[in-house]
């Protein structure tokens, strides 16, 4: 199941900046994977053709190092279990790409905003901060404000 | 800095055209867009110059700041557009809310950050458009002030409640407008507590009234909590209660220019936010008219009147704040 820390997360295994962590520590298998290579191709409609080579139709042929953050946040929260990466990183177009990795395992991702789940319906969230689990868009809407979860510190 | 200034940067691959007219301008978006991109291209050019291979066309200079000294390198660097990309942490600090404050700087923020700290414009938050020409796209649209995009058969929106993000002059000025037609008004006490309020009231058509100058923190979830209640929300962002009274001409004496085209004159030294220009403005218009003198915490009754409600109601256009046939007082 997805589950999500919605404010600043506490622990030491936290990472802030997936795109920079990528980067410095990304093992090559994960760039192998079929989910890595259609999340690319979905994300930022470009082409992972193996660990060293992208082909995107603006940028021609790049390093995977130029690949967008919220790509790279996908790609580690797919396959690092270690960390607790920044999902703020991710656009929306991202989100759909959280729920299917989080049907197929147990993660957990920090949000500084309330990501837009409406294409998903229903959405099986758990919200970390209380343990609760939300089935709708309004509902994960309503309980983050409600209980004030992005109130207090730095959102973001 | 004043003014309005169209940049373009480019190089082989990549064009990117835009304009900036705040002192803060919000760029953010899905991912793979080319944000991150834009930011490089700008960081070569102010490495290399022409030798990088990127052009950059602007009246201004412009500088992409890393994390390194990035307060220094504000300060050393005024009259320039300064860019920051995503991965910069510090501009959710409060340190940064208060170096762009009073800055002769305007800044291109790449971020999905809410950043509640600084007055962010509804109107300055974009998003990329555009595969190898890249241009800005506002985020946020609107039809007369009412958010977002709302379809034109739903206006003019009639509430059941008024909440006003304002607990001053405007909540009062708003409040007495609900009481004559038979509406609720309740201020929400602030931008951040705007979606709690609205959300004890899930039946009924509610009116959102908020500084359009400074809610850029929150528009993004009262935008989505509007698109999961069809024609239960409106949202009605004017610049600020200064402007909306600026605007219906309740007061004399104002160069409409400075209404019409405030880039032109709110420096980005004296105002952190187009609400604080239009405010002083207002003061500054009204303060040796002892019955209009403005007053943000507490209304004079002129504004109360009768003639200046009517004149303000024909001014907000989106919202119906109509007396209803057979309503009785």
């Amino acid at each position: 199941m997805l589950n999500i820390f919605f404010g600043d997360y506490p622990g030491e295994n936290y990472i802030d900046d997936p795109d920079l962590y990528f980067d410095n520590t990304y093992e090559d298998e994960w760039l192998e994977d079929e989910r890595a290579k259609k999340m690319v191709r979905e994300v930022d409609r470009s082409e992972l053709m193996g660990p060293n080579l992208v082909i995107s139709p603006v940028l021609g042929s790049i390093p995977v190092t130029r690949l967008s953050g919220g790509v790279k946040a996908l790609i580690q929260i797919d396959h690092d279990p270690e960390h607790v990466y920044n999902a703020s990183a991710c656009g929306d177009n991202c989100s759909r790409w959280l729920l299917r990795i989080g049907q197929d395992k147990d993660v957990l991702v920090r949000l500084g905003h309330i990501m837009h789940f409406c294409d998903v319906d229903p959405l099986n969230i758990r919200i970390d901060n209380t343990g609760e689990v939300v089935h709708s868009q309004e509902e994960l809407l309503r309980r983050v404000i409600m209980d004030g979860l992005l109130d207090n510190g730095e959102k973001g | 800095m004043v003014g309005e200034y169209k940049v373009r940067v480019r190089n082989s691959r990549n064009s990117y055209s835009f304009s900036l007219k705040r002192n803060i301008t919000i760029l953010r978006g899905e991912s793979g867009r080319g944000k991150t991109t834009l930011f490089e291209m700008i960081l070569e050019h102010n490495r290399f110059g022409k030798s990088s291979g990127v052009s950059i066309s602007c009246d201004r200079g412009l500088l992409a700041l890393s994390q390194e000294r990035w307060d220094e390198e504000i300060s050393k660097n005024p009259g320039k557009i300064i860019v920051i990309d995503e991965d910069s942490r510090f501009i959710k600090s409060k340190a940064f809310a208060e170096t762009v404050r009073e800055k002769d700087n305007y800044f291109l923020l790449i971020t999905r950050n809410y950043l509640d700290q600084l007055p962010i414009s509804v109107e300055e938050i974009y998003e990329l458009y555009g595969a190898k020409n890249k241009r800005f796209r506002r985020i946020y649209k609107n039809i007369d002030r009412m958010y977002d995009d709302p379809p034109r058969a739903y206006l003019p929106f009639r509430p059941d409640i008024i909440i006003t993000e304002d607990s001053g002059s405007g909540f009062q000025f708003f409040k007495k407008m609900a009481d004559d037609l038979g509406m609720k008004c309740e201020s929400s006490g602030g931008k951040s507590n705007l979606l709690r309020v609205m959300n004890k009231y899930p039946d009924k058509n509610v009116a959102l009234i908020a500084d359009g100058a400074a809610i850029g923190s929150e528009i993004a979830d009262l935008a989505k909590q509007q698109s999961l209640r069809p024609k239960k929300i409106a949202i009605y962002l004017p610049e600020s209660f200064e402007w909306i009274i600026l605007g219906a001409g309740i007061v004399g004496g104002v160069d409409r220019a400075k209404i019409d085209m405030p880039e032109r004159f709110a420096d980005s030294m004296d105002y952190m936010s187009w609400e604080q220009y239009f405010t002083d403005i207002l003061i500054k218009a009204t303060k040796n008219t002892v019955f209009q003198r403005y007053d943000k915490a507490k209304l004079p009754d002129f504004y109360l009147q009768d003639g200046v409600q009517s004149r303000v109601k024909g001014f907000i256009k989106g919202i119906d704040l109509s007396l209803l046939k057979g309503f009785e007082e």
